[in-house]
């Protein structure tokens, strides 16, 4: 479990190293991030870091409750 | 109701600290101007302002070139709407100084100006020598009627940045911290230890990509790279893959008691080289890049001024506070794992 | 004292009867050399050698390192701790480790020079390099031998060596190639720089270890 954590954020890594020589070579959605004083860059990291934080959070949640299940249905 | 008083505190604070990151305007400054050459005689600019009252602000409106510390006037001011106003220049045969900054000037906006490296190949620089035709324009820098942010060239917007990616290195540092603290006692046979070590560094590590993303993608629209060869965030990332090889670690040693003393000793082992890689290396480097580091300008004096501060301080607060929840959720995965593997 | 000098003698005697991994070591360098000799003959380029250095000193380092294997069987384990105390063990072996790692660095170095010749090397003084090359040596002696106390105790020493060591050697590596850049080559300009920052690696793991690796030794 904890392995598979360290994957997925290798896999993350990865996907951003890829995706990002992708993004710059197309011009036009480039240009959008610099209209109007560049606030869509600052819209752009606000959702990086709430997708990020609401996926480990909700990942989280779905362990913790599987392992509470365990616990309770050994105890029955 | 009571004990969850900080969750609430948490919640609340995030909440002010995301609506007024995102609704605190500007104050008014100088986006760009429509040349990037100098040529002889006459020359007409195009200002484009951003949050700018040059309509509004007809009457008083003042425009006039900087070249050194001496001052041009301009003719044909035609304002066409509250970001853009076109004038024409006469430039004289020779210029005292290379430096020139394009200012406008009225009641509501303060001075703003645009400074920029001009292509210059026709007009001759005499270093100092006196500008023919110069005024004494009336300059007020940061006067302006208008409260927000503050308005920095190249940054612009993102600017509000510093209360969503800055914080995540704050965050990552207080983790860090905790599983260090952790980690001593760990190593002094302390059982429980263990287990909140890597529950704060597994968290700390979240918050360290986050901050690793953020900075790239804002790297990208300021400094034009996605990845540069600043020692603050080649450290970062060092630390990232340090603190995955502490997990990694972890998990290939299955006797417990091995597992807590072992784990305990690189972690103290990785928080020191994490000092030494993002406080101690960035400040004493020649090539940094970002603010406060070698000789450049911090977000410190006039920077960071009150409006960006009493927004900075409950956004680094507040995000400590996240981090620290979700710590205490992870720490409870990692009690439940350790109950389901002892048995 | 005497202690530390018996200990000293106790490494020197286990590697002279080693003397296939020693060897093994030596080959090592000069067949990496050697290719690279064969692939880069036509123009020499002084900034990539500097760097295919540091590699190969880097490979040569987690040779030296994995070669012995005191403290993985419990009947040396047994032996080591009559003799003397965690702290000491440390101490003399990283210091060997890391004068051990010079004197192979230092071949390297020379069989470098014997293949590319010394038109690539702009710095003035051979002492200045010499220093150069103790001191590098000495950090990855230094780092790698506290990684691998931790990474013996594991159930995949060497895995664990080659992630524990990757993550932990990168500022290290660094700091060489600065350090070798502005000396051998003297492109850049801050050899000042280099210099504080191989020392900081040299001092804190040494540090480090001294106060941890007691840590490691109870079983």
């Amino acid at each position: 479990m904890i392995k598979s954590t360290v994957v997925k954020a290798l896999q993350v890594m990865l996907f951003m190293m890829i995706a990002m020589p992708i993004m710059a070579q197309s011009n036009g959605l480039e240009n959008t991030f610099f209209e109007s004083g560049k606030i869509k860059v600052v819209m752009g990291v606000a959702v990086i870091i709430f997708v990020g934080i609401a996926i480990y959070l909700f990942r989280l949640d779905k362990k913790i409750s599987k392992l509470e299940k365990e616990i309770h249905d050994e105890k029955n | 109701m009571k004990k969850n008083w900080w969750k609430i505190l948490t919640v609340l604070m995030l909440t002010y600290v995301l609506i007024a990151t995102f609704s605190v305007p500007l104050v008014p400054g100088g986006l760009g101007i429509s040349i990037a050459e100098l040529h002889r005689g006459k020359q007409t600019v195009e200002f484009v302002g951003y949050n700018t009252h040059f309509q509004e602000q007809a009457p008083n409106l003042q425009c006039f070139v900087a070249v050194g510390d001496q001052y041009l006037g301009v003719d044909e001011i035609q304002i066409k709407d509250n970001q853009h106003v076109q004038f024409e220049i006469q430039w004289p045969d020779t210029l005292p100084s290379s430096a020139i900054a394009f200012y406008v000037n009225d009641e509501v906006d303060g001075s703003i100006y645009v400074s920029t490296a001009l292509i210059n190949k026709e007009i001759a620089i005499i270093s100092n020598a006196p500008l023919k035709g110069a005024i004494q324009p009336n300059v007020k820098t940061d006067e302006h009627q208008v409260w927000g942010f503050p308005f920095q060239p190249i940054l612009f917007e993102t600017i509000r940045n510093l209360m969503l990616h800055v914080p995540m290195w704050f965050t990552m540092f207080f983790l860090m911290g905790i599983g260090f603290v952790a980690s001593i006692k760990a190593m002094r046979g302390n059982p429980t230890s263990d287990l909140v070590a890597v529950a704060s560094v597994k968290v700390g590590l979240l918050f360290c990509i986050l901050g690793l993303i953020t900075g790239s993608l804002w790297a990208r629209f300021t400094w034009l790279t996605w990845w540069t060869k600043d020692p603050q965030l080649n450290g970062a990332l060092v630390v990232f893959i340090v603190y995955a090889a502490y997990i990694l670690l972890r998990n290939s040693i299955d006797d417990e008691i091995k597992r807590a003393r072992i784990s305990a000793v690189f972690n103290i082992f990785a928080f020191v080289l994490m000092i030494v890689l993002l406080m101690v290396m960035p400040r004493i480097a020649d090539n940094s890049l970002h603010p406060g580091k070698s000789g450049n300008p911090a977000f410190s004096k006039y920077d960071l001024d009150s409006s960006l501060r009493s927004v900075f301080y409950p956004a680094v607060i507040g995000w400590i506070m996240l981090g620290y929840w979700i710590y205490r959720l992870q720490l409870k995965f990692e009690k439940l794992n350790d109950k389901v593997n002892r048995r | 004292m005497q202690k530390a000098f018996q200990l000293f003698l106790f490494f020197v005697r286990t590697d002279l009867k080693n003397r296939s991994a020693l060897a093994g070591i030596l080959l090592f360098g000069l067949c990496s050399i050697y290719s690279a000799y064969l692939m880069n003959k036509s123009q020499v380029d002084g900034e990539y050698l500097v760097t295919f250095w540091i590699l190969s000193i880097l490979f040569a380092g987690f040779y030296t390192i994995q070669r012995d294997d005191h403290g993985s069987s419990k009947s040396s384990q047994l032996f080591l701790y009559t003799l003397v105390s965690p702290r000491l063990y440390i101490i003399i072996k990283s210091l060997y480790s890391g004068f051990f790692l010079a004197l192979i660095n230092l071949v390297q170095w020379v069989l470098m020079l014997f293949f590319f010749g010394q038109d690539w090397v702009q710095g003035q003084s051979p002492l200045l390099i010499l220093t150069a090359v103790i001191a590098i040596s000495l950090a990855l002696g230094i780092t790698l031998s506290f990684v691998h106390g931790i990474s013996l105790k594991t159930q995949q020493p060497g895995g664990i060596l080659a992630i524990l060591g990757f993550a932990t050697l990168i500022p290290i590596l660094f700091a060489s190639v600065l350090l070798m850049q502005s000396i051998v080559l003297q492109t850049q300009q801050n050899a000042d720089w280099g210099w504080m920052l191989i020392s900081m690696m040299i001092v804190l793991p040494f540090a480090l270890s001294n106060v941890l690796y007691p840590y490691l030794w109870r079983d």
